[in-house]
């Protein structure tokens, strides 16, 4: 041991004597032989031998490491020399060198060689190899060029000393003499040196480890000690650290480390050396931890003598490896192993059952934390803060912890008063901490003896540790150990009174907790927010805070009721007039909204009904203010672009459009966890895609929203939402007032009354509770469930009972009156004004038809139809064909301003039609009356007048007048005759006016018993009722032939008579055949003149084309008028014309005459006569 | 063997914990919190290095004078912390991942029912039970 004090003694002087470095140290090399030839040499050698590194070669395959050797020198000094046994490596002498400069042989044979032998054999009594022999030549210039040179007094100490090591004995110029020619040797000097010295390590070391070796194996001796093989493996790292290897005996420290540890672990299952128990005692002192890179002297002998306490041993071990990791340049891993270190320690002196002093330890931890914090940070390096704060951070904690703990120990708290035990418990802490030398900076044992020197110092270093921890936690993101210890510090505040700051940690906390979804914690953290808002007086947030409570179901009853008794008795106190909003949440939960009024009563102006349900988390009854639902309307939105589907156009793709009308859902429950995407049904879809020319390209089913179903699925679900609800527009809300709240599931019917039509979706759910004082207010639902209002005007409209109306008969219609979504009041009127002819009264009403019908309406509901029959009956006139008669009908209504049209069609039940006949001159008017219906109607007294003054005509019926009835139907018809007397015509010029008639007849409606015969009358015109021509055709075969043969010539006689004085002109007749059975030979056509005479015939040749029974050939009369005949001419004029007879004034007496024709003659009988 | 198992979901809610004993529960539950500070830490690390993303097991994510807080987590980001009494010393390295084995079979096992939803509550005898064993230390 004396041998490090002496080490000790040369450590530098400012230190204090109880430490030493290690890193001071180099190794001793002794010199013998020529004291003056080495002193002139020394500071050169010390110089040197550093400047290169060298590689230390070991053995058993150690890596090679590259050591920079430093030397000190010393004379040989036999007394020094290593003793077996003698451990402390450091301290001792590592190599020996001889120096000489004897290059005379003789003299070395006389003097040198006994001097080095004796030397030599000194060496080998201590079992030493290590040495050097070392001959300083001068260089001679004449020697040199000696060509052979003679034994050198090195190749005779070669051959005497070290013929088993040549490399032992070095041969060198003197630098001094000649430097020049020196430098090679020289170097070759430096080199073995450095060589020779690490080997000499190495085999020194080989052995040293070897005892160590055998002395741990001896652990389970009786006698052996921990505190003793401590030193001894502590000196191979001294020697280590000394040459540089600060990992390596970083090494020894672990082992050391770990081997003391597991004793202890062995303690702990009964194994007990009697060397443990000097680590037993009862701890007196707790000294903090002090990081140098000096080894404490001090510590060490307590070690040696086996007095250390746990803590010191462990401080001073600790202290020995953050030397070894700051000598690496890794402060920061000391940071990392300071909190196992001091979490073992603690452990250590439970396990071994060490009687500590209340608060010792505590103090100790802390001054180990604060020692390494201080230690960190000289050594920090900005690029590494992230890397350091990672560890300090814990350790910025654990030292605010332990100071807490001490200041509770101590009664330093605020609102503590010390008593005389705790004050004399802080002067024993300190005392047990010891002193530490005075210097700059405040050293951690002075910052605790201050923090427990008073409750003012206490709280300075408290909050400062602690704010410390928590940026630093911050800073490296560790936002929840962050919190925590803010939690700590709010209870520190509220200690001190300082209920806002406790506040803002708390609510920073409970922020966080409630967005994870810590609840218990979080309520937890409500309970002490709740305390901090009572002393802050900040009534709105207490009674926020106890309404949240009183809903959380992870309290007991009891302690709910006490804060919802807490929240009704300050919110009375509450002045303000608006009511105080929280969220709904923490209160409710919205199970369903469903609207219960009937889609058809939504109308403006009505009232909707809306049932919710809803569950209340107070833990009794309440009574409830108001609920209400806001109502959000809707406004029309824009059809989505169709930009979207041009992209599939060209290949036609056949995705099926859904656009997505505005739907609102009647009711929906309302499901707190979002919807699972994993549960919901996926919708999937036909896909189609063709080519151009139509066949098909592909098919595919695709899933139209896969966004929403393959988007992660998050696994957090029970989050409450945070987002803080704005309160939106309740203008338009449905509400119920004063109700019970019970707790659990209550459901509320609300009220709205809609003014204006559109639609609806609910909006946000809000309840005021304390007559109106506490309102909670929901998120927006966005659930897409609300009502729509509709608007529709009401609609008139008339209606035909049955598909067809039928003019001039009572008919049935009815008026349809709707009241859409409007009230129709009382005293309200409809006016009907159809056009002109049509007429109309109420069924039930006698009075007679009007033209003009006014309807009274009676009060009305919206929605309602209402339906008046009516008779109507259109007024039939001449009706000459089946035209349908429309009528159109204005209905002027309350309501509106402009009349609503109606529009009616009316068929007519029959028509009439007039025909003349002709036979010869005499002439025949035909009425027919066509039935249209599908019932029978009855016709009675039909009657043909003439109208004016007609003396030349009468008419003469040929109706029977009595039988059986005149039923006219669709498909029945009636024909009427009448004979028209036309007299001999005395002025010639006036027969040709035409005449009028006028038919009349009553009809009835078999069906209907109740109508009365109606008369129609309808007028017709007859012209052209005299017979003027007379025309008659013959086919005659030619002659000598008995009948008419296909392809022969046959005669057609023409006969042409007038009648009538009136016709002077000439006639154009025209013969038209069919041509494939007749020919006409020669002229068709041609014009006869009937001067004078009454009556003219023509002949043509005419030829059947087959047999059979043909048609006579059918001859077209008509007036031709010459060209040259009108002087008034015109363009047409300048050729002839021709004119057509009316129907009935040209007679053909051979209409419809068939001519026998027979096959034409054979062959042989065609010559024939 | 633990004296606190707790899952965590996927975004730091707690899906279950169980503590063997029951009277400082909240402390446990504060203690599972922030060691997610932890476990996000060395997930963050863990992505950016791009290290072996097969090890689920994160080793030991804090420790206090009482306790060990060891952490696990799945491929879907679910948590699984155990506590450990500090004073335990025989408890090694191996059991602890033996323990997260277990655990992580059990859960895999909760999650293929179909009856359970993702992301809820844990509320499994079967897994309670496993649980249990675990804290007692039966395996």
């Amino acid at each position: 041991m004396g041998r490090v004090v002496e080490a000790g003694r040369r450590a530098p002087e400012q230190a204090p004597p109880n430490e030493f470095s290690v890193m001071d140290a180099k190794p001793i090399v002794t010199y013998a032989g020529d004291k003056t030839l080495f002193s002139s040499l020394e500071a050169l050698l010390v110089q040197r031998i550093p400047q290169e590194a060298t590689e230390w070669k070991r053995s058993y395959g150690r890596p090679v490491k590259s050591v920079f050797t430093e030397a000190e020198f010393s004379p040989f000094d036999r007394s020094q020399l290593p003793k077996e046994g003698d451990w402390h490596l450091i301290g001792l002498p590592i190599f020996h060198t001889y120096w000489t400069e004897c290059v005379d042989v003789d003299i070395y044979k006389t003097s040198v060689r006994e001097d080095i032998d004796l030397w030599l054999k000194t060496l080998q009594k201590f079992g030493i190899d290590d040495w050097l022999i070392v001959q300083v030549e001068t260089y001679d210039i004449k020697r040199s060029n000696k060509l052979l040179p003679r034994t050198t007094v090195l190749d005779k100490i070669r051959s005497d000393f070290a013929s088993k090591h040549p490399d032992r004995c070095i041969s060198v110029i003197n630098p001094i003499r000649s430097e020049s020619k020196s430098a090679e040797t020289w170097r070759g000097l430096l080199s073995r040196i450095r060589v020779l010295l690490l080997q000499a390590y190495d085999t020194t070391l080989v052995r040293f480890e070897e005892t160590i070796r055998k002395q741990r194996e001896r652990r389970i001796e009786p006698g052996w000690s921990f505190c003793k093989y401590f030193l001894l493996q502590e000196e191979l790292a001294f020697v280590l650290e000394m040459l540089g290897l600060f990992e390596e005996a970083l090494v020894q420290y672990d082992e050391l480390d770990a081997l003391f540890t597991q004793f202890v672990l062995n303690y702990s299952v009964g194994e007990t050396p009697n060397w443990l128990g000097s680590f037993q005692g009862p701890l007196e002192s707790w000294p903090g931890l002090q990081l140098t890179h000096k080894v404490n002297q001090e510590q060490r002998l307590l070690i040696q003598d086996s007095q250390a306490s746990l803590l010191q041993f462990r401080s001073y071990l600790f202290a020995r490896q953050s030397a070894m990791l700051l000598l690496t340049l890794q402060p920061w891993e000391i940071a990392k192993r300071t909190l196992p270190f001091l979490h073992n320690c603690i452990a250590e002196l439970r396990i071994l059952e060490v009687t500590c002093p209340p608060g010792s330890v505590a103090c100790w931890v802390f001054l180990g934390c604060l020692e390494v914090l201080r230690t960190c940070e000289q050594f920090n390096d900005s690029t590494q803060v992230q890397k350091y704060s990672r560890f300090t951070a814990s350790l910025w904690a654990y030292a605010s912890d332990k100071l807490k703990e001490l200041g509770e120990l101590c009664g330093l708290l605020p609102g503590m008063q010390p008593t005389s035990e705790q004050l004399h418990l802080v002067v024993g802490l300190s005392a047990g901490m010891g002193d530490v030398p005075l210097s700059d900076e405040p050293t951690p044992t002075d910052q605790l003896k201050e923090a427990l020197s008073s409750n003012e110092a206490f709280k300075k270093h408290y909050l400062e540790f602690a704010e410390l921890a928590m940026g630093t936690f911050k800073h490296i993101n560790r936002v929840r150990l962050a919190r925590v210890i803010g939690r700590d510090l709010a209870a520190f505040h509220q200690r001190l009174g300082d209920y806002q700051t406790a506040s803002l940690f708390l609510d920073a906390a409970l922020r966080m907790l409630e967005v994870e979804g810590w609840r218990s914690l979080a309520v937890e953290t409500r309970q002490e927010l709740v305390v901090c808002y009572r002393h802050t007086d900040d009534k709105e947030k207490y009674v926020k805070t106890c309404a949240s409570l009183a809903c959380s179901h992870e309290l007991d009853v009891e302690r709910r009721m006490y804060y919802l008794n807490q929240m009704v008795e300050v919110l009375s106190s509450i002045t303000t007039g608006l009511p105080l909003v929280t969220q709904f949440s923490e209160a409710f939960e919205l199970l369903s909204v469903e609207v219960k009024t009937d889609k058809q009563k939504l109308v403006v102006g009505g009232i909707v009904e809306i049932v919710v349900e809803l569950q209340s988390l107070l833990p009794r009854s309440m009574p409830l203010k108001q609920a209400a639902l806001s109502l959000e309307k809707i406004s029309k939105m824009e059809p989505p672009s169709e930009t979207a589907d041009k992209k599939h156009s060209n290949s036609s793709s056949s995705l099926p459009q859904t656009e997505e009308p505005l739907f609102l859902k009647r009711s929906c429950l309302i499901n707190k966890s979002p919807n699972n995407p994993l549960l919901s049904r996926i919708s999937m879809s036909q896909c189609l895609d063709y080519q151009q020319d139509q066949s098909l390209k592909a098919a595919w089913a695709t899933c139209r929203d896969s966004r929403y179903f393959l988007r992660r699925a998050d696994s957090q679900g029970n989050h409450r939402n945070i987002t803080t609800s704005l309160q939106t527009d309740f203008s338009l809300c449905a509400s119920t007032d004063n109700n019970m709240l019970e707790p659990g599931k209550n459901t509320l019917v609300l009220q709205a009354k809609v003014t204006e039509p559109g639609k609806f979706q609910f909006g946000q759910m809000s309840i005021k509770l304390c007559e109106g004082h506490l309102e909670f207010l929901s998120n927006v639902l966005h659930c897409g469930v609300g009502f729509e209002v509709t608007s529709e005007p009401p609609t008139v409209s008339l209606q035909a009972l049955t598909s067809d109306l039928l003019a001039g008969i009572d008919q049935e219609v009815t008026l349809i009156v709707n009241t859409g979504s409007h009230w129709i009041k009382k005293d309200s009127k409809l006016i009907l004004r159809p056009t002109e002819g049509l007429q109309a009264q109420l069924t039930d009403d006698d009075e007679c038809l009007l033209s003009k019908l006014e309807v009274a309406l009676p009060e009305t509901g919206p929605f309602q139809t209402t339906q008046y029959p009516l008779r109507v009956l259109a007024r039939l006139g001449s009706q000459k064909d089946n035209s349908v008669l429309e009528h159109k009908v204005d209905i002027d209504c309350p309501w509106s301003v402009e009349a609503q049209p109606a529009v009616l069609q009316f068929h007519p039940p029959f028509c009439t039609s007039l025909r003349l006949h002709t036979s010869h001159r005499r002439k025949f008017a035909q009425v027919l009356v066509t039935g249209l219906t599908k019932s029978f109607l009855q016709v009675t007294k039909p009657e043909l007048r003439l109208e004016g003054d007609c003396s030349s005509v009468r008419l003469l019926p040929l109706n029977p007048t009595a039988g059986q009835p005149l039923m006219i139907r669709q498909g029945f018809n009636i024909v009427l005759l009448w004979e028209l007397e036309v007299a001999k015509q005395e002025e010639e010029e006036t027969g040709d006016s035409p005449i009028q008639a006028v038919f009349t007849m009553f009809y009835l409606p078999v069906t209907d018993s109740h109508s009365q015969e109606r008369l129609y009358q309808c007028s017709f015109d007859i012209n052209d009722y005299r017979t003027l021509i007379i025309e008659s055709a013959k086919v005659e075969p030619s002659k000598g032939s008995e009948f008419c043969r296909a392809s022969t010539m046959c005669h057609l006689h023409l006969t042409v008579e007038r009648v009538s004085e009136s016709v002077r002109s000439s006639l154009m007749y025209e013969v038209l055949v069919d041509q494939t059975m007749w020919a006409v030979c020669g002229r068709t056509t041609g014009v006869v003149t009937l001067d004078e005479s009454h009556k003219q015939t023509i002949q043509l040749d005419v030829m059947p084309l087959i047999s059979g029974y043909l048609p006579v050939p059918h001859v077209r009369l008509s007036r031709y008028i010459p060209a040259d005949q009108k002087p008034l001419g015109k363009a047409a004029s300048l050729h002839p014309r021709r004119e057509p007879f009316s129907p009935g004034q040209v007679f053909n007496n051979s209409k419809a005459l068939q001519v026998h024709v027979l096959p034409s003659a054979p062959p042989g009988e065609s010559g024939g006569p | 063997m633990a004296v606190c198992i707790a899952v965590i979901g996927k975004e730091n809610s707690p899906k279950y914990v169980a503590c063997l004993h029951s009277e400082n529960e909240l402390q446990f539950h504060y203690k599972v919190h922030t060691a997610l500070d932890v476990v996000e830490e060395k997930l963050s690390l863990a992505g950016k290095s791009n290290c072996d993303v097969r090890e689920l097991y994160l080793g030991l994510l804090h420790s206090t004078e009482e306790h060990k807080i060891f952490g696990y987590v799945t491929n879907t980001k679910i948590k699984f912390i155990v506590i450990v009494e500090a004073a335990n010393t025989t408890l090694r390295d191996n059991e602890v991942r033996t323990m997260f084995r277990r655990l992580h079979a059990a859960y895999t096992d909760v999650v293929c029912n179909p009856f359970y939803i993702p992301g809820d509550h844990i509320v499994s005898k079967k897994f309670e039970n496993v649980v249990k064993s675990i804290m007692s230390g039966n395996s």
